[in-house]
């Protein structure tokens, strides 16, 4: 269970304070999948590090007995000097594993990314795409209570992406899953709850449906549900009155 | 290379679970106690540090000897033009005793300003913190600093000359103020140039200056007594001398106090905490 009580986040500009959320309340049960929605800039990922606890809410907190993984997206966890196996071995041990399990784990993560030679080659000469498979085949090594996904996984080719939604697939089914995702048709085939971020507020919904409605309108919603929803033939025209409604 | 292409979680969310499944190899156990946490990622950052620190020239271990060598070495030179001689006293293990716990001080602090910057990507993980990660860096450079230390004066009594110690034990005490010290300062560096990079200036400028006027080829003896009520207001002055104190005998003992040099590490820690505690947020955020 994760449980965020009364959490409140701004950043104080010269224009001051410029609020992400106010005053947030959710507690999410065991097995809750939870899509973050929100225009670009509005915090979604603010939210996803502060429940992440790589950031600091300006008031309240999240509380947990759960494992949390790190965000997995596209901003890299790594340091450049480091190679892959380095890197590897790093995220093992403090996560607090040693030994045989952490002899196994690195050796998984290293068949998995498929990065070859370059797993003992500094991480900053990887490409992007490279950085992405290590960071994905890590996460996959362990196992965590909730997953933390912003933007866009499993990376790489259409060989690679096969199989990395293979293994995420079966991660789904024992963990629960917060994450980011611009694309509506993703988050509502595998969100039960939702949360809309905007105009310095954030919004709990129980459904996701309702937050994809106070999102993006009853019409999108509409076209989402049953699957034929094209995000450049109909753009996303927040609807604020139901926004401003309570659930 | 090719951009990376990120695909939708659909083909995820629709395929069942396959046969063969691919089971994680760590179970993460949330019952880890606070210490503990702390001990893993302390001790996977000294790992990570000696990676990076001897991992990349393959001399780098012989750096670490030369540092103090070089320090030795152009200030027995400049000794044989000026200078003069304290009587029982070897200039050479001198010098030694003088710039062993200054490099410890100075490298450590300067590595201290790269920590934040150094391990940026390393703060994705919630139990990474900066303190931690500098916490890494000092035991690091100490530990460098006293294998040099031990190496160099075996190397000096090999080539004949007197090494004995008159006071092993308090030799070997003196680490623990002097890491105090050095972490409260290199925490309270830390900050203040995470905030702002151009506090590096102010920082660097005084440490200077305190290179010459900390007694690293001089001893305290040798400063009119006039002088010492505005010299032995810098710490670093007391740990060289006590440090020195421990070998050679005919020193002074009576006007530098070890009490004092405490004194001055606990209140250096104690503001580094307290301006980290305040700004570590912006440390971690700051990409």
């Amino acid at each position: 269970m994760i449980s965020v009580e009364s959490l409140t986040k701004y950043f104080a500009t010269p224009k001051g304070r410029k609020y992400v959320f106010r005053d947030l309340n959710f507690c999410l049960e065991d097995h809750v999948n939870v899509g973050i929605l929100g225009s670009n800039g509005a915090g979604k990922t603010t939210l996803i590090n502060i429940i992440a606890g790589i950031e600091t809410p300006t008031a309240g907190r999240v509380r947990t007995t759960e494992s949390i993984s790190w965000p997995l997206g596209l901003t890299n966890a790594f340091q450049g000097g480091m190679t892959g196996f380095q890197s590897a071995r790093f995220v093992c041990r403090i996560h607090g594993c040693s030994g045989k399990t952490l002899v196994n784990a690195v050796s998984f993560v290293k068949e998995f990314s498929e990065l070859g030679n370059y797993f003992n080659m500094p991480v900053s000469t990887y490409s992007t795409g490279m950085r992405a498979r290590l960071g994905f085949a890590l996460s996959m090594a362990f196992e965590f209570d909730t997953l933390l996904i912003d933007e866009a996984m499993a990376p790489g080719d259409a060989r690679f992406r096969e199989k990395a939604n293979k293994v995420l697939a079966d991660r789904r089914a024992q963990c629960r899953v917060i994450m980011v995702s611009h694309s509506l048709m993703e988050l509502s085939r595998s969100c039960e709850a939702g949360i809309l971020i905007q105009d310095g507020q954030a919004r709990f919904y129980q459904r996701f449906e309702d937050a994809m409605i106070a999102y993006a309108g009853e019409e999108v919603a509409n076209a989402v549900r049953n699957g034929r929803y094209n995000p450049d033939k109909m753009p996303i025209r927040p609807n604020r009155s139901l926004a401003n409604t309570s659930n | 290379m090719a951009a990376p292409s990120f695909t939708s979680m659909e083909e995820a969310v629709n395929s069942p679970p396959t046969e063969a499944r691919v089971e994680p190899f760590v179970r993460i156990s949330v019952k880890r106690s606070a210490l503990r946490i702390q001990y893993d990622v302390i001790h996977a950052l000294l790992i990570r540090e000696l990676q990076t620190r001897f991992g990349k020239f393959r001399l780098s271990y012989l750096w670490a000897l030369l540092e103090p060598i070089t320090y030795v070495a152009v200030f027995s030179l400049a000794k044989l033009f000026v200078g003069t001689e304290i009587s029982g006293v070897d200039f050479t293990l001198f010098l030694l005793t003088g710039i062993i716990p200054w490099l410890m001080f100075a490298s450590s602090m300067s590595r201290a300003f790269e920590t934040v910057g150094g391990n940026q990507g390393l703060f994705m993980y919630r139990m990474v913190r900066p303190f931690d990660a500098l916490m890494a860096r000092v035991i690091l450079e100490f530990m460098v600093s006293i294998t040099a230390y031990i190496i160099l004066l075996i190397l000096l009594a090999w080539i004949g000359m007197d090494i004995s110690i008159e006071d092993p034990v308090r030799l070997i005490l003196l680490v623990i103020p002097l890491f105090v010290f050095v972490f409260g300062c290199g925490l309270l560096g830390m900050v203040l140039i995470g905030i702002n990079p151009e506090m590096k200036n102010f920082i660097q400028l005084p440490m200077r200056g305190m290179f010459w006027l900390s007694g690293i080829f001089y001893s305290v003896d040798a400063i009119p007594s006039e002088y010492h009520y505005y010299l032995l207001w810098n710490p670093m002055l007391h740990i060289l001398e006590l440090n020195r104190l421990a070998f050679f005998e005919v020193l002074d003992e009576s006007v530098v106090s070890l009490e004092y040099f405490c004194l001055c590490a606990v209140i250096a820690l104690w503001l580094g905490l307290v301006v980290y505690r305040a700004n570590v947020n912006r440390l971690m955020t700051k990409r």
